[in-house]
């Protein structure tokens, strides 16, 4: 027993002083809800093919879960969020948890005849994005325990894990790459990835704080997610851009991801806004 | 292992097996795309289908670059980054003697990643984050 990794020996609700953490028993809670909603429409009969749906449906949340965590350091920056750091490994660790059942689901749709995974595999370009980022999401988790971390040491831990950016963006690529990827959750996670690696760029020159650049941001992430939903359907589908810029304006197949790229820009930046002129100002007022 | 000259030569040997199998691994991608073993389904809307070897050449070359690179390195980094792509290789190579190229290159990645000593100043360190 003791010789196991001590994330093992201890519960995941618990913080390193050995206290129940409300923020982490919250995290790993919320964390099981995607695999509740797929099995309950697993079990409905909402999808017309279960297994795809849960294919689907696995692969997104993952997708999700590794955006979060992209999203913690931002939030950490942006809102002196400093407990941000304590479920970002929980949040990491759930999607690779949901990425291996993505897999699984894929084996089983294939009716786990190796011949034929191992063949599309190579040749199905979508695939071989997914099993480049798979390989870098297991590598990740693999190196995450405390261990792994001694073992590597600070610095040399930190340049390894910056392989999550190139895991998460092939992750999405992936997305991108599948079949029936002409509108709606792709591009939304284009949009995101786009705004987190942009943001990590702006805070390396001090801006990330910045109400103006996180609006500004939040504007070059909607274009881009707006054109892209145009171009890229024109590109691999051959539809009309026009008809795909007309979704914007019509809610025919729900709220477009143009939008929800907005609002979510647009909370951060808000929520930043007020928390900057009301609470830190308060603050640095009282510092001085 | 604790003499240092020793861990570096094993750490060197390891990078040396996989620029060799890496090297290998590229011909035989290449050869299979010359062979001319096509796509094995039809190409149609977002399925994008490319021939065998593809990804193995290009993973192969990944291989090659980041031993040479970790040769050079004292890094255990730079070994895991090996064992990646020669991983991601063996998955996606397609061919027998692609597979069986790469798991060598694979196994030169781990004798890299585990000979591997921290340095005495590992990277990052000192600089304010």
């Amino acid at each position: 027993m003791t010789h196991l990794p001590v994330e093992f020996r201890t519960a995941p609700w618990k913080d390193r002083t050995g206290r129940v953490s409300p923020l982490k028993a919250v995290t790993l809670v919320a964390l099981f809800i995607p695999a509740v909603l797929m099995l309950n429409d697993y079990v409905s009969g909402t999808w017309i093919i279960p297994v795809v749906g849960l294919i689907y449906w696995s692969g997104v949340w993952a997708t999700i879960m590794l955006l979060l965590a992209l999203f913690i350091t931002p939030a950490r920056r942006i809102y002196r969020w400093r407990r941000g750091i304590e479920v970002r490994r929980m949040i990491g660790v759930g999607a690779l948890a949901y990425t291996l059942a993505h897999v699984a689901f894929y084996f089983w749709l294939r009716f786990f005849d190796p011949s034929f995974i191992i063949t599309e595999t190579a040749t199905r370009f979508t695939l071989i994005v997914a099993t480049i980022s798979f390989v870098g999401l297991v590598t990740l988790g693999l190196t995450s325990f405390d261990a792994s971390i001694k073992w590597l040491g600070g610095g040399e831990w930190d340049r390894l894990h910056k392989i999550t950016y190139a895991a998460t963006g092939l992750a999405v690529l992936h997305f991108m790459l599948s079949p029936g990827a002409y509108a709606g959750l792709p591009f939304l996670m284009v949009g995101v990835f786009f705004w987190l690696m942009a943001w990590r760029a702006l805070d390396r020159r001090r801006l990330g704080e910045r109400i103006g650049v996180l609006a500004g941001l939040t504007i070059a992430a909607t274009a881009l997610t707006v054109l892209l939903e145009a171009v890229w359907p024109a590109l691999m589908l051959g539809m009309d851009p026009w008809i795909t810029l007309s979704w914007n304006f019509s809610l025919e197949l729900g709220i477009s991801p143009g939008w929800i790229v907005l609002a979510l820009g647009a909370a951060v930046t808000l929520t930043a806004a007020i928390r900057q002129r009301f609470f830190l100002n308060g603050v640095a007022q009282a510092a001085k | 292992m604790s003499d240092p000259q020793r861990e570096r030569k094993v750490q060197r040997f390891g990078c040396l097996i996989a620029v060799a199998f890496g090297v290998l691994g590229l011909v035989a991608a290449i050869a299979t795309l010359i062979d001319g073993t096509g796509a094995v389904f039809p190409q149609e809307g977002a399925y994008t289908v490319i021939p065998l070897g593809w990804g193995g050449a290009a993973l192969s070359l990944a291989v090659v670059v980041l031993a040479m690179q970790a040769a050079r390195e004292r890094s255990r980094v730079s070994g895991i980054y090996i064992c990646m792509a020669a991983l991601t290789g063996v998955l996606v190579g397609g061919t027998i003697f692609m597979v069986g190229a790469l798991a060598i290159a694979f196994a030169g990645g781990v004798l890299a990643t585990v000979s591997a000593t921290k340095d005495p100043l590992p990277s990052g360190a000192g600089q304010t984050r």
